[in-house]
């Protein structure tokens, strides 16, 4: 079993009815995170959301992950995956549509997962990382919607107050 | 062959375009022809009846607890809004008998808050959720209603349906999901069809044309669109894709989707301030490359002012809206981009309407004169058209230089002719791109055009003239009718208001005969000036130019296009420019 699938096994039919009972008492916390959200879509917005490290594994899958239209698919059966923790209220409040990248570095991620089963102020993203090796160290992590501009301008992300990638922080659990 | 005296024919197109003032179309070389299409917004003839399909368990098939070819989420709702050619306006009426079956038009929103905090009521915070209670979900599928309803009085079967499972955001699967989603639901019609199975009492039974449908996709809902199109090649009951709409589309998925199989309608708002990289370009440059089987038209509408949301009714808010939206999510998105022009909602909505009325009638139901709307030479008077530029490149074409070569080499085009351009401060091929792009290695890049193609960019202070041979064996353009090339102006700097680019272009045949005067290209098409934005500005993105070709034959130049031996492209003044796909083309 992947990491992901381990994470969704939360996706039980019990909490889901759990979430929809506890709706009107969970309505002022939803009010209170989300009254930033409903202002953030229409002002001046950050492009970037900080993000925290929360492991780095890498992992071998039952079943091949298969990604792309059948004629250009490829598929790969282990990857680093990586979990990083998101404020909800604020990885909400971007635009909905363009779709925030992760840029380890140079290197550029898609979201293969959100996790949004925790019930609490923070997310959890998921991404496959395939070629790990070449991650480097003390790399900035940089979640932003502001696509390829760690690579443009690496830079100022290297300035920046970001969160750092490690080699140590990967544990092994082929 | 002519058999009324011009005079006479101009008289008798000038009368009638005087009674109807949606036509404007006259031919540039004289040979003037009857308005023959309404406006492609004007409300049909037909009555529109409506229904809406709300079934908690009507899709299976997209989820995958495995996780291995689709989501682990639950997507399981079949929810949508339907109207169709009816008997007599109402709901569920009985589908119109005045043709035996009707082609299909199927709509699919992008992502948007999917749960209001209050359901339908006057609070506006909305949120994702994979457990929103019905009253509370967001009816993003109902923001294209007031185009369904004009297609539908027009004799096309609508659907638009709720990607409401999705929005929450399912990562890796999340444009896959889409385009599966869309494709379930054209199962679920031909099922319908087939069988009389649909919850209204059968009314659609044996009344929808399979072999005519049109997809239209905003946002994600846009890259769900070519998903679906692109999937369909291998889906168990390939269907007849016919035309694809994207407004504003995403192009997000770790493998891009390709158009492969359908004419391509791109509508895109320069004021756009959620998916503000422009990145639906990419789409269009991908789109039918030369070489490519199957090869089909394309088009793009770019429009300045437009934002992203105000193409969706439910998005749009209570103030621009002019009538009360209580859904959360509903708000100008391009507040922070700092736009001029800025178009209100209800004349985006009026593009909207038109062009994607003229492009489903066009293919849906083969009204061939609408054509001419997405190509930008006819323009109905109910459209707000100075906003809009257009870039049309016909299945039918033939390129003297696509730049698409690696090495870059600006000297040699396409056809293997010598291009020359002494004089101009830049003369380079360069990739295009602003962000992700699909060609491989370290290429030359400019990242202030927002495309993903290889093109050639030009600088000038002073006048020069820019040579592109064709050798012999490839002058034979006769079968052609159009001149075509795309470009863009490049700025740098503080955004500021600017004029536009012209070019001025002539062909030269291989006796040396050219037209008397280069043609401007303002005459045809303008390149304007970048869209004025303080958000992310400077945007540079290609326009289509379409020159006709007897403009170069006629007053007795002799240019024999047998034998079109070169292009000359002047300029003067001082200016910088991209380019790319010059052509001959219909």
């Amino acid at each position: 079993m992947d990491a992901t699938t381990a994470d969704n096994s939360l996706l039980g039919g019990g909490l889901l009815r759990a979430q929809v009972l506890c709706r009107n008492a969970l309505a002022g916390l939803i009010f209170a995170l989300l009254a930033g959200v409903a202002a953030g879509q229409n002002i001046p917005r950050a492009t970037e959301v900080p993000v925290k490290l929360v492991s780095a594994e890498i992992r071998k899958f039952e079943s091949p992950v298969r990604v792309g239209p059948a004629a250009r698919a490829f598929e790969y059966r282990e990857a680093l995956v990586l979990k990083v923790a998101v404020d909800r209220a604020a990885f909400d409040s971007l635009p909905p549509d363009i779709e925030p990248y992760l840029y380890v570095g140079r290197n550029e991620y898609r979201i293969f997962h959100i996790d949004r089963t925790a019930q609490g102020k923070d997310l959890v993203l998921i991404f496959h990382v395939q070629k790990w090796e070449t991650l480097e160290d003390g790399a900035p992590v940089v979640l932003t919607i502001d696509h390829g501009a760690p690579i443009r301008d690496p830079e100022r992300f290297l300035r920046q107050q970001a969160a750092r990638f490690y080699k140590k922080l990967v544990v092994d659990k082929r | 062959m002519k058999t009324v005296p011009r005079v006479l024919k101009v008289a008798v197109v000038s009368l009638l375009c005087a009674l109807g003032p949606a036509c404007h179309h006259i031919e540039p070389c004289g040979d003037e022809r009857l308005c023959a299409c309404d406006d492609p917004s004007a409300p049909g003839p037909i009555p529109v009846g409506q229904v809406e399909l709300n079934d908690p368990n009507g899709i299976s098939g997209i989820t995958d607890p495995a996780g291995v070819t689709g989501p682990t989420e639950s997507v399981t709702l079949a929810w949508a809004r339907i109207m169709y050619p009816a008997t007599v306006a109402g709901t569920g009426t009985p589908m119109s008998g005045k043709e035996p079956k009707y082609p299909v038009a199927l709509f699919l929103h992008g992502r948007h808050f999917n749960c209001d905090a209050d359901g339908s009521g006057p609070g506006l915070v909305g949120f994702y959720s994979f457990s929103c209670p019905p009253v509370d979900r967001i009816p993003s599928h109902e923001g294209y209603n007031y185009i369904m309803e004009r297609l539908a009085s027009h004799g096309i079967f609508c659907i638009s349906i709720s990607a409401h499972d999705i929005q929450p955001g399912l990562g890796v699967w999340d444009y896959n999901a889409r385009g599966r989603l869309i494709l379930k639901f054209l199962d679920k019609l031909k099922d319908w069809n087939d069988h009389g199975t649909d919850p209204f009492g059968g009314i659609f039974a044996g009344k929808l044309d399979m072999s005519r449908i049109a997809l239209s996709g905003h946002s994600r809902g846009g890259e769900g669109v070519v998903a679906a199109q692109e999937l369909n090649l291998t889906w168990p009951t390939r269907y007849s894709i016919l035309a694809v709409n994207a407004i504003a589309p995403t192009d997000q998925n770790g493998v891009p989707y390709l158009m492969t199989d359908a004419s391509y309608f791109l509508l895109v708002g320069a004021r756009d301030g959620d998916v503000y990289n422009m990145q639906g370009f990419r789409t269009y440059d991908r789109a039918y490359p030369d070489g490519a089987p199957n090869r089909k038209p394309k088009t793009v509408a770019w429009v300045y002012g437009a934002n992203h949301n105000y193409f969706n009714t439910i998005w749009t808010d209570t103030a621009a809206l002019g009538s009360p939206n209580p859904w959360a999510g509903s708000t100008d998105d391009a507040g922070w981009v700092g736009g001029s022009p800025v178009l209100s909602a209800a004349e985006q909505r009026q593009i909207a309407l038109t062009t994607i009325s003229a492009f489903f009638r066009l293919h849906l139901q083969h009204t061939h004169c609408f054509r001419d709307i997405l190509t930008g030479r006819e323009k109905p008077a109910a459209t707000p058209n100075q906003y809009v530029y257009w870039t049309y490149q016909d299945s039918h074409r033939k390129a003297v230089d696509n730049f698409e070569r690696i090495p870059f080499n600006p000297n040699v085009n396409t056809l293997g002719g010598a291009v020359s351009a002494p004089g101009f401060t830049t003369f380079q091929v360069e990739l295009f791109n602003h962000d992700s792009t699909i060609y491989p290695g370290v290429l030359l890049t400019d990242h202030q055009f927002y495309h993903d193609t290889l093109g050639l960019e030009l600088a000038w202070t002073s006048a020069q003239t820019y040579t592109t041979d064709i050798p012999p064996g490839h002058r034979d353009f006769s079968e052609f009718t159009y001149l075509t090339l795309r470009a863009a102006k490049k700025v740098s700097g503080p955004p500021a208001i600017g004029t536009p680019v012209n070019l001025f272009v002539n062909i030269e045949d291989g006796a040396g005969h050219k037209a008397p005067m280069d043609l401007r290209t303002d005459q045809f098409d303008p390149i304007p000036h970048p869209y004025l934005r303080t958000g992310d500005p400077n945007q540079a993105l290609m326009t289509g130019i379409r020159i006709p070709l007897c403009l170069f034959t006629k007053h007795g130049s002799r240019v024999d296009l047998k034998d079109v031996a070169r292009i000359t492209i002047r300029t003067e003044g001082s200016d910088q420019i991209g380019i790319d796909d010059i052509e001959f083309g219909q």
